[in-house]
């Protein structure tokens, strides 16, 4: 069972990343996320069983839920090998722990979760955050979002907000100014489609979260930064280390048209080549 | 095969018929490709979501991409459009001074976990 509980999208679509995984190799898996996030993993793993965690603040799960999971062989735990908020913690459920950056990496409170699993996999290990040698390294895991992964650049900005109102506050301003000399800019909805681009946008600019930024890494569409306050998330180390991050609006205005306009960018900085396939070898092994 | 039901128009409304590709998630009726957009992670009809724009000014910002939809051209005209200068809470996007702490005093919920 893949435990993907947590805020935003990016803990059920990695769950549904690796689940998807195990069913192709054919283990028996089934995958627990938010209810907010149900439509957008059924759209992404439809080949999986789904576990839904109803309302969206539990502190203590739901009793049918905590019977599953009890009742489970294994749980892959993502992010959060105690649950977000301590709800795993007690559950007598051996367990894995696919991990990405956290900032509360060197406490206690944290170690200590990670210990009490059998297994550890760190997959941003390019930032070399958590090094212990009983903890697996493994490259950043991304789905693809191109529908041609080979199809050249058409130029164009994508300003994807994720829905976040100060990110469309700063869009709002930021998308005339650059149509205003002539730039094609597409804004997207909030919602995170399976397929994100149909075709491939020259710069997007968005937030740091681990998906976003391997997903484009791996894409090798130009990310342009804005890291994003997040409790245990770093996004400002990792938008530095695999995208830009530049320093105020007009810096970030000024890169995009440089972008868009130069005939010949060249590729974006890094490449990162993990599939939710290498994941599930591993959890296997 | 049901038919698009919605009628609204960029400019004026008339009946659409073209086969449904799904049901509006706010008022259930089916609705064509055309008269269908993303909202979240379902689809809502071009009426309902020019109703949320218009009622709720928290929709209108969560829903800011619509703006470059010419169905919704006129639910986003009033506000400024052409080099809007940028303003403290912009700069504010930007701020480093969080330093190693960035945001790690923000224990607000879920998101963003």
């Amino acid at each position: 069972m893949v435990y993907a509980v947590g805020g935003g999208h990016g803990h059920a679509v990695r769950g549904a990343g690796v689940a998807s995984a195990l069913v192709r190799r054919g283990v028996a898996t089934s995958l627990v996320v938010l209810e907010a996030q149900q439509h957008l993993v059924e759209a992404l793993a439809p080949e999986v069983p789904l576990l839904v965690v109803a309302g969206r603040d539990h502190t203590r799960l739901p009793g049918d839920v905590t019977r599953e999971l009890l009742a489970a062989d294994r749980l892959v735990v993502d992010t959060f090998p105690g649950g977000v908020r301590g709800e795993l913690q007690g559950l007598s459920t051996p367990r894995w722990a696919m991990l990405r950056l956290r900032r509360d990496a060197e406490t206690p409170a944290f170690l200590g979760e990670v210990a009490a699993c059998e297994a550890a996999v760190d997959l941003e290990c390019n930032l070399r955050w958590l090094e212990h040698a009983d903890v697996t390294a493994l490259d950043p895991v991304a789905r693809n979002v191109l529908a041609d992964p080979d199809a050249r650049d058409d130029g164009s900005v994508c300003l994807l907000s994720g829905g976040d109102p100060a990110l469309d506050a700063f869009f709002d301003k930021l998308g005339p100014r650059l149509r205003a000399v002539g730039l094609s800019v597409l804004r997207r909805a909030p919602a995170s489609p399976p397929l994100m681009f149909d075709r491939r946008p020259r710069v997007v600019v968005g937030a740091a979260g681990y998906n976003l930024t391997y997903e484009l890494a791996r894409a090798g569409i130009h990310h342009l930064a804005i890291p994003r306050a997040r409790p245990f998330d770093d996004q400002r180390r990792r938008a530095r280390a695999i995208a830009e991050a530049p320093a105020d609006p007009e810096a970030m205005e000024a890169r995009i048209i440089q972008l868009a306009l130069d005939p010949d960018p060249g590729p974006p900085r890094r490449r990162c080549t993990g599939r939710y396939d290498d994941v599930a070898a591993w959890l296997l092994s | 095969m049901s038919r698009c039901r919605e009628t609204a128009g960029i400019l004026f409304p008339k009946k659409c018929g073209e086969p449904a590709v799904g049901a509006c998630s706010q008022c259930k009726k089916p609705i064509c490709k055309t008269h269908s957009r993303d909202y979240w992670q379902s689809i809502a009809c071009v009426s309902c979501l020019r109703g949320l724009i218009e009622g709720q000014p928290q929709q209108k910002q969560s829903q800011a991409h619509l703006r470059d939809d010419p169905y919704f051209y006129w639910y986003y005209v009033d506000t400024p459009w052409n080099e809007e200068a940028y303003g403290a809470s912009d700069y504010r996007l930007f701020d480093d001074a969080g330093g190693a702490d960035f945001g790690a005093d923000d224990y607000g919920g879920w998101e963003g976990t």
